[in-house]
């Protein structure tokens, strides 16, 4: 016999639910994560595949990206003269473009950009291989679906996602140095002293960790999501919207992370 | 042509390599083409300096903040600096790091020790490293001077509360005195300027009369010289001058003389007055006390003076022969009877002593 929930207790109830089911996601996604990495060790199913992901993943994937930071070096470096107006020497300009390019709007942005564009595309793809039981029909041919599907495609995102940053990161402020020594009035040279005035060594390895740290995410959320895909065309619409707001959601999550355990003083 | 995957997967990790470098590179705004060397400065403290701040030499750029850590005793910080090798440090080179802009971007500068002998640079221990000091931080600087503010705005304060309107109204009234006082002295002066004027002109009226006297004076002098070319009489008035003047002395001794005994006798005079005084004090207490047996005595007197007529009476018989004291006066045999009469009533009161019973028989009582 059932015991029915009182109905004063159901919003308790939705919570536990929801709770439940996402320690359940996440236990699914350690399993599956964990089984990746077993599949790291399938050397001679996902290598042959690297190179054509890392084309359709990362090569493809950089003209959206330099479009995204482009327009970003443009706005960064008009707002930062309209902020400066009057008060800071206008070759901060060139400071605030270099370090915010660099620092975090390079990496998220292309990241962003990247999990609507490569996660929803893992996600839909998978996810209808998985729906139509291509999946499926691999492990019947004996081939490790996830060495097949999901290292190549995991490894071509770390790899190529900080490709895709430094691209972002010198469009960008290539975007800000044209835009300010054309609308701005600005000389090259004071840009460039902005440019160099706060710059480390360490911001670059900042960048590149952050888009490593995405690259990982979006790719294995999307494979993930795919994986789980359950209920025909409709499941699959699921799982790519899913992956795109989890993907989301973890870059801006691994944002915060990395700023705290890298940039503390 | 299209690429094939390899082809523009390779063209493009290879770029974004070649991209990443160079532009860390150029960023971190190294020299082309030479290998920098490596400087170290030991400073107390380095403020906001970072990693890849600019080294400058004479104003010029010439190289990066490479690391900054602590030393080795943890008394100081390292700095190690990469620097162009076309530099050429002078011999007593140091390092001195300051604020490059307002904002919080800082420089390291190589600089002549003596040029900065205001500083107080840090001894570097070990012969490659070289002495630092460090400027204040502009937040220091501001710090201090919104320290200042703060008290000057305290100060306004205070003055402000001092400084009431009655304070201004004691102001104005004071310096109102001070006007009329200084208004004051002015006519006082001028005053004092009028009477030294007058002073002057009476010193001169005197100088006049003193050169008049001067010459009269030279011509008595003149009269009394001739008088001496004389002689004669003025010998004689000398000697009666002279002798006028021993007489004159010896009165002055004489009056000296008195005068010594003047001061004792005074004294003896007031001893006298304040016994007098203290006498009539008595006497007046005594008349006082004998008010009431004078206001008696002038019965007694009367009393007295008939007694004393009765006397002088009695006497008066007395010496007439009247009566028996006059009769005893005047009369010899009245008075040898009488003593013959007196010695024997003395043998009789001799007898009656010894013998008793010879002269009473019988005593009763009742």
């Amino acid at each position: 016999m059932t015991a029915r929930t009182a109905t004063w207790a159901r919003p308790f109830a939705a919570v536990g639910r929801s709770a439940g089911g996402f320690f359940a996601a996440f236990g699914r996604f350690g399993t599956f994560f964990v089984e990746m990495l077993r599949s790291l060790r399938d050397v001679g199913t996902w290598v042959p595949l690297l190179v054509g992901q890392m084309r359709h993943l990362g090569v493809d994937s950089i003209p959206i990206a330099l479009f995204l930071a482009a327009f970003t070096g443009i706005v960064l470096a008009l707002q930062a003269s309209y902020t400066f107006t009057g008060a800071v020497p206008l070759y901060f300009v060139g400071a605030l473009v270099g370090k915010t390019m660099i620092l975090e709007l390079g990496p998220v942005l292309s990241g962003l950009a990247l999990s609507g564009r490569v996660g929803a595309n893992i996600a839909a793809e998978l996810g209808t291989m998985r729906v139509s039981e291509q999946i499926d029909a691999l492990e019947t041919l004996a081939y490790n679906p996830v060495a097949y599907l999901v290292v190549p495609r995991v490894l071509a995102g770390i790899l190529m996602f900080p490709v895709i940053v430094i691209f972002a990161n010198a469009i960008g402020i290539v975007a800000g140095w044209i835009t300010a020594i054309n609308l701005l009035q600005m000389s090259t040279d004071d840009f460039i002293r902005g440019l160099r005035l706060f710059y480390e060594p360490f911001d670059i390895t900042f960048s590149l960790i952050k888009a490593t740290s995405f690259g990982l995410v979006v790719t294995a959320v999307g494979c993930f999501e795919g994986f789980a895909t359950k209920g025909g065309a409709e499941g699959v619409g699921r799982s790519t919207t899913r992956a795109v707001v989890i993907s989301s959601m973890l870059i801006l999550v691994f944002d915060a992370f990395w700023a705290v355990v890298l940039l503390q003083p | 042509m299209k690429l094939n995957n390899e082809a523009a997967v390779g063209i493009v990790v290879v770029a974004g390599i070649i991209l990443t470098v160079v532009a860390a590179f150029w960023l971190s705004g190294r020299p082309w083409g030479e290998e920098p060397i490596e400087v170290a400065a030991v400073f107390r403290e380095v403020g906001e300096l970072r990693q890849g701040n600019p080294v400058k030499f004479r104003g010029v750029e010439v190289g990066r903040v490479a690391g900054i850590d602590l030393d080795a005793e943890g008394e100081g910080v390292v700095v190690a600096m990469q620097i162009s090798p076309r530099v050429v440090p002078p011999a007593d080179a140091a390092v001195l790091l300051a604020p490059a802009s307002l904002f919080g971007d800082w420089q390291a500068s190589i600089v002549s020790r003596s040029s900065y002998p205001e500083l107080e640079f840090t001894t570097a221990r070990q012969g490659q490293v070289l002495s630092g000091a460090t400027l204040p931080d502009i937040t220091q600087l501001t710090a201090v001077g919104a320290r200042i503010a703060g008290n000057l705005e305290t100060l306004a304060e205070r003055v402000e509360l001092a400084f009431t309107e009655e304070t201004a109204i004691k102001i104005r009234e004071t310096i109102e005195n001070v006007q009329a006082m200084s208004e004051q002295l002015t006519g006082f002066v001028d005053q004092q300027t009028q009477t030294y004027r007058d002073v002057s002109q009476s010193v001169l009226v005197a100088t006049d009369n003193i050169t008049q006297t001067t010459e009269r004076f030279d011509r008595v002098a003149g009269s009394v010289e001739a008088a001496f070319v004389e002689g004669g009489r003025i010998e004689q008035i000398l000697a009666n001058a002279e002798r006028a003047s021993q007489n004159l002395e010896e009165l002055s001794q004489s009056i000296d003389d008195a005068v010594v005994g003047v001061p004792s006798l005074i004294a003896q005079a007031d001893t006298t007055i304040g016994e007098l005084g203290e006498l009539s004090t008595s006497a007046s207490r005594l008349f006082e006390s004998l008010g009431p047996e004078i206001d008696q005595l002038g019965p007694t007197i009367v009393e007295a003076r008939e007694a004393i007529a009765v006397v002088q009476r009695a006497a008066a018989r007395i010496d007439n022969g009247e009566g028996t004291l006059g009769r005893l006066l005047e009369d010899p045999a009245l008075f040898e009877e009488t003593q013959a009469a007196i010695a024997t009533l003395r043998r009789v009161l001799s007898d009656l002593q010894a013998n008793p019973g010879r002269y009473i028989g019988e005593v009763r009582i009742f």
